[in-house]
């Protein structure tokens, strides 16, 4: 047992060391492709009235008259301080604004559609294994395809015009109604903040707004739930554990339900480590959708702006939070799951 | 059960897509859903590059025109199947002439994606060493960043063209062969280890090729499959977003994002386009995923041998 | 497990409690904030999509900001409400050559401070301060300085007394007295290091008390103001991040006035409501397409006479942007200017106001193309600067001309800032451009299209000597109606070159309750909040 705690500590180091290569590594692409784009944001910033001196002025100014390997070395120490400049069309801190305004949001929606997801997702899954290849297990298996297939933002709009404007049940944009000020901010989450503060009617005001984009990017997300979990089902009820608990005369509704069901979800956080990418790139069309401002509706609108800072730290902070996320999820495995070797 | 240890991979494959049992077999042995499904893919994808091959002829309109004398506007009716937009353009024509992109579009990224995933993916294995572990570490960063992200802001930097959507696109699923054939190549290079003793005349790469192609040859094609379906799926995003496609050229994210501004006026703007894209897209998922289960139970047979 | 079932069951039950909970919430959210009174409401809110990037009058240069800073600082001079002509405002006089307040030589601008000025924080106001504040946006060179130009340097001969020296004479000077650049900062939290980004410190018809960038900015009432008070006591302005956002804030009556920008393709919607008007009104930003004249193609008179017939201006007005537009036949907007009237439809006069594809065949065949010698055309246009309708516009436009038949047009988006390096490098052949009034008067009109320094900044590139002598004449002229009589020389030329092809005048569109009124704009397109109201 002292062996296994003294290589975890090295397991989660070296995970911790291994992750720093892959930030520098993404974050690299980026800086180059960024140097390799048409259009001037110093222009973009200025207009086109702008005197020609005043231009290069500011070109001095953000660091672009600089040769490209000094650029960079300023970019990378940036990114490893967090100062990530501001933002060529608000001037604003690039940092503050995405910690404290959009990434929160972003979260918010991750969770909230992780939840819908899941709840969705694992019953589903675990039904389509136990039913295998009857009926059932044909369905489920199709409408996980099928509601994987469908376009984000088209699911979107579609349920937008169902229960945005046809039935008018819940709103079809932005994250609280006009007029309701934002809860003081502790997290940047609506939900959590406002109920942290005692602001219940705002709080059911955030959730109302999150319901169609949760819905949205869950269902859809559901898709791939479904068939991994389904995987992971039926490899556990074939497993040498679950065979013994049935030899020993275990009735199979409780093999399925305490056995077999339990191991079945501690890939569950695997699974969602794997997810987490495919949930922030699901959310930057949810967002876009909805006019959710959060990370992705930043993202995009950075880019149709020319706002090459704002581009960037998007990416770097897109990057060290999967980096993060994954790191953390590799090392509850290493707890977790005793097959795992290191 | 047949004798299957006897049976080699052409019986085999024959055996599992013999479309004689349709329905009877439903519940029965589960692999002949595999099979079923896998036909009904493909004869759904073979309907839409039919679709794309004959747009001219089946069009009844110019996509790049509006409809002569079509009103703005009007809801799906027999003239116009699927209604027309502002200007008076036929939804319909551009729907069907849409169908284009995205195929080609796919087409050109798998193909991109192919050539430089599995020649570096075997090189990486068979090399080996540091040089190995520095590519697994380039590969497996970009595998875990969101691939959307990426391909939007490579798109967005590269600017419009199909060619440059078709390489941003490539380049997120280039570590999906990489892993895949360096996996195998490195397995088999340990069993050749043992045997290097007993190997005359054969280069080791020529045996670690030889061994490593029936595995990619059953696993590629799957992993086709579902790439060209999520690719299919990132293109209609990045032209929904507004990045890659020229204007004017009938493409269903294009289609979709326009339609949204006139959702309350005019839904069928952007149902219509969705609906193909579901079509297509759950038609190559329903190959691979049906092409999965034949081949698996086939991989871990010979894993075993 | 039967109470692990149980568990799931009842986090189901409680979620569904919480939807439940919160349509019915929603359902009972009362939908306006008004009380029904027959007096002036107290609070007005106006939803709008664009932004406010900064309000320090040395730095702001963009529409949004430009408006807010209107309302809350006072120019030495600002327009009659609703009218292009000048009154004073924090100065007391207008200046003019008639009593010497602008010297002869037209290089000395003489103006009286009123003394009644203060600050929010009580700080009074004299000339020092105006003169200050001026010195700060020329010397912080920020992107409004560039209005201050022709300033040479500012003296202050006696405490309320404020002298303007010029370093060339400019016609068009006195109407930079209306512009915000001339508005009075505490020197105190305004300093010559940097922009303040702080709540503004101000004098004008509101203060500011709430900033959410991004978000919301409410202005309250300024009960110091000099003159006569504003006529609703808090106005809130909401940001929207899009014109569906808008639209539905409007329709859901969540904001009582909403501007710019609405799709005009939701015009219906919003014209079927009992409780809603649409205030149209001129406007002052004309579209046009900048035409390449390095191009030989563009060089040949003929091209460019055939695509000025082919073009349906009435057909993109009405049936692309819905009547938000109006027709426009010269480089010209049609608003007065300080109450003379400079537009004349030039190129309506010579080449008719309807699109005359019979003409324009016989101008392509005379330009030497024919069916085995086809036209290629591009043009290029910016996807969401001016808007999201513009993809539809130049789609518009394709089909007017490719209606000559032996023609092809190809479109070019591209998006800002590309857009301008490009149009600027001269990489266009056909480019659709807009232009916003920096200031009022019709020299803005003239030097960056009639003059070779100017034209290569709109991709155009044209090179007219006659036309270039009479944007000098009418520069150094200070006799108005002279000037009118060169402006509408001008535009004769302008036509007869086929210099650039006007397209439209974009239409003020001001969507409100029924219940408000007094929705004016200056000629700069600033929206005059003091005059705005709500009743019953």
């Amino acid at each position: 047992m002292a062996e296994r705690r003294g290589s975890i500590k090295t397991y989660i180091i070296s995970r911790i060391i291994l992750a720093i290569p892959m930030l520098i590594i993404i974050t690299s692409f980026v800086f180059f492709i960024m140097r390799v784009a048409p259009g001037d944001p110093v222009t973009a910033m200025l207009g086109p009235h702008a005197p020609l001196a005043y231009k290069e002025k500011l070109r001095e100014e953000l660091g672009l008259t600089l040769p490209l390997y000094q650029q960079y070395f300023n970019y990378l120490a940036q990114v490893f301080t967090l100062n990530l400049g501001s933002s060529l069309t608000t001037g604003d801190s690039v940092a503050t604004d995405i910690f404290v305004y959009y990434f929160p949001a972003t979260l918010e929606l991750t969770i909230f559609s992780t939840i819908v997801a899941l709840a969705v997702g694992i019953p589903l899954g675990k039904l389509a294994a136990v039913k295998r290849d009857k009926k059932a297990d044909v369905i489920i298996r199709l409408f996980g395809i099928i509601i994987y297939a469908l376009p984000i933002y088209w699911f979107g709009f579609m349920l937008q015009l169902l229960f945005g404007y046809y039935m008018g049940i819940f709103p079809t944009g932005g994250r609280l109604s006009p007029g309701v000020t934002p809860p003081p901010h502790i997290t940047g989450l609506y939900t959590i903040d406002s109920l942290l503060s005692g602001q219940f009617s705002t709080f059911l005001d955030a959730l109302w707004h999150l319901a169609l984009p949760s819905i949205t990017l869950g269902l859809i997300l559901s898709g791939v739930f479904i068939r991994t979990i389904r995987v992971n089902m039926l490899n556990t009820l074939q497993s040498d554990y679950v065979q013994a608990a049935r030899a020993r005369g275990i009735e199979e509704r409780d093999v399925v339900n305490r056995h077999a069901y339990r191991n079945a979800l501690v890939p569950v956080i695997t699974i969602m480590g794997m997810e987490i990418a495919l949930l922030f790139a699901g959310a930057v069309l949810t967002e876009t959708t909805y006019s959710f401002k959060g990370m992705g509706f930043l993202l995009v609108w950075s880019i149709q702006n020319r706002d090459y800072t704002m581009v960037q730290g998007a990416v770097i902070i897109y990057s060290i939070f999967i980096i993060l996320f994954s790191v953390i999820i590799d090392i509850i495995n290493a707890y977790i799951d005793p097959r795992i070797r290191y | 059960m047949k004798n299957e240890e006897n049976e080699n991979l052409m019986e085999y494959l024959k055996r599992k897509f013999m479309v004689n049992w349709l329905f009877g077999s439903l519940s029965r042995e589960g692999k002949s859903t595999s099979a079923i499904l896998v036909w009904v893919g493909f004869f759904i994808l073979i309907f839409f590059i039919v679709i794309a091959v004959f747009a001219p002829y089946i069009a009844p309109y110019n996509p790049l025109k509006p409809a002569p004398g079509a009103p703005s506007f009007s809801p799906p009716s027999l003239k116009y199947p699927m209604g027309t937009d502002l200007l008076g353009y036929d939804l319909y024509s551009r729907v069907i002439w849409g169908s284009r992109i995205p195929l080609e579009v796919s087409a050109l990224s798998i193909f991109f994606s192919l050539i430089i995933g599995m020649p570096v993916g075997l090189f990486s294995g068979f090399i080996g060493g540091k040089i190995d572990r520095v590519l697994v570490m380039i590969m497996d960063s970009i595998y875990a960043f969101p691939g959307l992200i990426l391909a939007i802001v490579m798109t967005a930097l590269l600017g419009p063209g199909l060619i440059n959507v078709a390489v941003s696109i490539a380049v997120v699923y280039i570590p999906l062969y990489f892993r895949t054939v360096r996996n195998h190549t490195m397995s088999v290079k340990q069993e050749l280890y043992v045997e290097s003793g007993r190997a005359m005349g054969a280069s080791r790469f020529q045996l670690i090729a030889r061994f490593i192609a029936p595995n990619v040859i059953l696993t590629v094609p799957v992993l086709i499959s579902l790439n060209a379906a999520d690719a299919i799926l990132t293109e209609a995003s990045l032209s929904f977003l507004g990045l890659g496609i020229p204007p004017l050229t009938p493409d269903w994210g294009r289609e979709i994002s326009d339609g949204s501004y006139y959702l309350q006026q005019a839904p069928w703007l952007a149902f219509f386009p969705g609906i193909f894209i579901v079509l297509l897209v759950v038609a190559l998922s329903l190959i691979g995923e049906g092409l999965n289960d034949i081949v698996n139970p086939l991989i871990k047979r010979r894993e075993t041998l | 497990m039967a109470s692990k079932r149980a568990l799931w069951g009842a986090i189901a039950v409680i979620i569904v409690v919480i939807i439940v909970f919160a349509s019915a919430y929603y359902l009972t959210l009362p939908k306006t904030t008004q009380t029904p009174t027959t007096t002036v409401a107290n609070v007005i809110t106006i939803g709008t999509t664009d932004s406010i990037s900064s309000l320090d009058p040395a730095k702001a240069d963009d529409y949004f900001s430009v408006l807010v800073i209107q309302n809350i600082f006072t120019p030495l001079l600002s327009y009659k409400p609703g009218t292009s002509v000048l009154q004073p405002e924090l100065a007391t006089n207008i200046p003019s050559t008639s009593d010497g307040t602008i010297s002869p030589d037209g290089l000395t601008y003489t103006l009286y401070i009123r003394q009644n000025s203060k600050f929010s924080d009580g700080t009074p106001i004299n000339a020092s301060t105006v003169a200050y504040s001026m010195n700060r946006v020329i010397k912080l060179g920020l992107d409004p300085a560039y209005l201050l130009a022709p300033v040479a340097n500012i003296t202050v001969p006696s405490p309320y007394t404020l002298q303007i020296h010029l370093k060339y004479p400019d016609s068009a000077f006195l109407q930079v007295l209306a512009l915000w650049v001339t508005a009075p900062v505490d020197p105190k939290y305004y300093t010559m290091n940097g922009p303040y980004t702080g709540m503004p410190i101000t004098n004008g018809h509101y203060n500011v008390t709430y900033w959410k960038k991004g978000t919301e900015i409410i202005l309250e009432r300024n009960t110091n103001y000099y003159g006569t008070p504003a006529i609703t006591q808090q106005i809130n302005i909401m940001f929207y991040s899009d014109a569906t956002s808008l639209k539905n804030a409007i329709l859901t009556k969540a904001v009582d006035v909403g501007y710019k920008d609405v799709l005009p393709t939701d015009i219906p919607t919003l014209k079927n409501q009992s409780f809603l008007k649409i205030t149209s009104s001129p406007g002052s930003v004309i579209r046009y397409i900048s035409l390449n004249w390095k191009d030989p193609v563009i060089q040949n008179k003929h091209v460019r006479a055939a695509i000025e017939y082919a073009l349906n201006r009435s057909y993109i007005c009405n049936n692309v942007l819905y009547g938000t537009a109006i027709p426009l036949y010269s480089m010209m907007p049609t608003l007065p200017f300080n109450g003379y009237n400079v537009y004349v439809p030039s190129y309506a006069n010579l080449y008719g106001y309807n699109q005359n594809l019979a003409k324009a065949k016989q101008e392509l065949a005379l330009a030497g193309y024919s069916s085995t010698n086809p036209l290629t055309l591009t043009l290029a246009y910016t996807p969401t600067h001016y808007g999201l309708i513009e993809q539809y516009v130049a789609m518009a436009i394709k089909n007017q001309i490719e209606a000559i038949g032996n023609v092809t047009v190809n479109l070019n988006p591209v998006e800002t800032p590309a857009y301008w390096d490009d149009l600027m490098a001269g990489q266009f052949q056909m480019a659709m451009v807009g232009w916003y009034p920096d200031y009022w008067d019709p020299d803005d009109y003239m030097a960056t299209f009639y003059d070779p320094a100017g034209t290569p900044t709109i991709g155009s590139f044209y090179n007219n000597s006659v036309m270039h002598n009479l944007t000098v004449q009418e520069e150094f002229t200070i006799n108005m109606s002279k000037r009118v009589q060169i402006f509408q020389e001008a535009q004769n030329i302008s036509a007869q070159d086929i210099a650039f092809i006007p397209l439209y005048e974009n239409n003020l569109m001001v969507y409100s309750l029924k219940t408000v009124s007094g929705i004016e704009f200056d000629p700069m397109l600033t929206f005059q909040l003091w005059v705005l109201q709500k009743t019953g």
